[in-house]
C-alpha cells in the first residue's frame, strides 16, 4: 500500500493516530506483507535508543546539581536583603563627617569608640570587641531610627539565629550581635570612611558600608526585623529568638 | 522563600536524570550534556517567576536545554563533533542472542549513530523515542508544529536504521 507513509506508520507505532487512521493502517498492514516488512523495519529503529542512554540516567546526580539547587535559604535571603532593608529603613541623611575628624577610632589594640564618653568596647582576651556595660544597655534598648548618640540602622536574625543590630556612633560604625549575653563586635569600621556619601554609613545608592554589607552577608540575614518586632524584641529583653 | 518556590526545586530535582539523559542524546557526549543541564538550571532558577504553574515543568525544561544548545551551537559554529566513549560497552540488547541485527551493534554505536542524525533530528528522538513525550508535548518543548515532530522522527528513524543495517563501519569496535 504506497498511500501509507513512513511518517504514518511511526505516528501508528507511537500510538500517535487517530482510531480512523489506526483502522485504515491497521487494515493496509494485515493485507499487504509488504507493508508489514516497512513496519517491522521501522519499528527497530527505537529498540536500542533508550537502553543507550540507560546509563546516564540512573547514574548518580553530579554534586553541583544537588548544591545548585539545594541552595541555602540564607543564600537567597542574601540576595533580597537589601530590598528588604529598604522596606524598613527610611533614608536618614546625615552629616557627621566633621564629627568622625574630631572622635578617632583605633581597631585592634585598644579601642577607643568614644559613643557616650568612654570607650564603647572592651576587648577581651581573644581580641573579640564587647559593648562594655553602659553600650550593652544602649544596644539593647534603642529603636532604629533614632538620632541619639548611638543609632541603630537595622535589627536583624541571622542564620544562626542570634540577633544583631548595625549602629552608628559618632565616629564608628558597625554590626554588634548577641551572644551568650553580650553584644561582641563583629565588624566595626571608622567614620570616616564613608564621609561624603549621603548618609554616614549608607552609601548614596542606598546600600550600606561594604564592610558591614560583608558582615551581612558572611552571617545571613533570617530576617530583618520591623518596627513592631523590634520593639517586642527591645520589650522581651532580646530573648533568644530559638 | 514560598512554598511554591520550594517545591519547583524539588519538581527540578526530580527531573535531573531525564534532563541528564536529554542532554547526553543531544550533545552527544555526556560531559557536554551535564554542561547543558547546568546552563539551564541556572536559566530556570533565574526565571522561575517565568514559569507558570500547571504546566509542564519537563517540557519547559527540555525547551531551555534546546534553545541554550542552539545558542551554544553558535557560539562554536562549526565545531566538530563531540563523541565521548563511555566506560562499559559492547552490549548486546537481544534477550536471546538470536537477533543478530541487534546483537551485532553495541550500545556506544547506538550513541554514536546519533551524533551523525542532525540535531533537530536528535531531539526528537530524544523527547519521544528516549524520553517518550507525546508528539504534543515534543512540539510545545521544541516549538515546532505537530507535524514537524511527525516528519523529523520518520527521517531520523529511517537515518538511524540507515546506519543501523551498514553496521556503522567508523563506530568504534572495542
Amino acid at each position: 500500500m504506497s498511500n501509507i507513509t513512513d511518517e504514518m506508520i511511526t505516528a501508528w507505532l507511537d500510538g500517535e493516530v487517530s482510531p480512523k487512521e489506526r483502522q485504515a493502517i491497521e487494515g493496509a498492514i494485515a493485507a499487504s506483507p509488504q507493508l508489514g516488512m516497512r513496519v517491522a523495519r521501522l519499528s527497530r529503529a527505537d529498540r536500542m535508543l533508550a537502553p543507550a542512554y540507560a546509563e546516564t540516567l540512573s547514574a548518580p546526580i553530579p554534586k553541583r546539581f544537588e548544591d545548585l539547587l539545594a541552595e541555602p535559604k540564607a543564600a537567597i535571603a542574601r540576595t533580597s536583603i537589601w530590598s528588604q532593608l529598604s522596606q524598613v529603613l527610611s533614608p536618614r541623611p546625615m552629616a557627621i563627617a566633621a564629627a568622625s575628624m574630631v572622635f578617632g577610632i583605633a581597631i585592634g589594640g585598644l579601642v577607643l569608640s568614644r559613643a557616650a564618653g568612654g570607650p564603647a568596647f572592651e576587648a577581651m582576651a581573644d581580641g573579640q570587641l564587647v559593648a562594655n556595660h553602659q553600650m550593652a544597655m544602649n544596644l539593647a534598648s534603642t529603636q532604629s531610627g533614632g538620632e541619639g548618640a548611638l543609632r541603630i540602622r537595622l535589627s536583624l536574625v541571622d542564620d544562626a539565629g542570634q540577633y544583631c543590630r548595625q549602629f552608628e556612633t559618632a565616629s564608628a560604625a558597625g554590626l554588634a550581635c548577641l551572644d551568650g549575653g553580650s553584644w561582641k563586635v563583629d565588624t566595626l569600621t571608622s567614620g570616616s570612611r564613608s564621609a561624603g556619601a549621603d548618609g554616614l554609613y549608607v552609601m548614596a545608592d542606598g546600600t550600606p558600608d561594604p564592610a558591614i554589607a560583608a558582615a551581612l552577608q558572611r552571617r545571613g540575614v533570617r530576617e530583618v526585623l520591623d518596627r513592631e518586632h523590634e520593639a517586642a524584641a527591645i520589650a522581651a529583653g532580646w530573648k533568644a529568638t530559638k | 522563600m514560598g512554598q511554591g518556590h520550594v517545591r519547583f526545586r524539588a519538581e527540578l530535582r526530580a527531573l535531573l536524570p531525564r534532563l541528564r539523559r536529554f542532554g547526553h542524546a543531544l550533545t552527544g557526549s555526556a560531559d557536554a550534556g551535564d554542561d547543558l543541564v547546568q546552563d539551564a538550571l541556572e536559566k530556570a532558577l533565574s526565571r522561575e517567576d517565568q514559569y507558570r504553574e500547571g504546566t509542564r515543568l519537563d517540557s519547559w525544561m527540555y525547551k531551555i536545554m534546546q534553545n541554550a544548545w542552539i545558542d551554544n551551537r553558535r557560539a562554536h559554529a562549526r565545531q566538530s563533533r563531540v563523541v565521548q566513549p563511555m566506560s562499559e560497552d559492547i552490549v548486546a540488547v537481544s534477550e536471546d542472542g538470536r537477533d543478530s541485527f541487534d546483537a551485532a551493534i553495541s550500545l556506544r554505536q547506538v550513541r554514536e549513530m546519533m551524533t551523525r542524525l542532525h540535531e533537530d533530528e536528535r531531539a526528537v528522538l530524544a523527547l519521544v523515542s528516549i524520553d517518550g513525550l507525546t508528539y504534543q508535548q515534543a512540539a510545545d518543548a521544541l516549538d515546532i508544529p505537530i507535524g514537524t515532530v511527525m516528519s523529523r522522527l520518520a527521517r531520523a528513524r529511517n537515518k538511524l536504521l540507515q546506519l543501523m543495517e551498514s553496521g556503522a563501519p567508523t563506530a568504534p569496535k572495542d
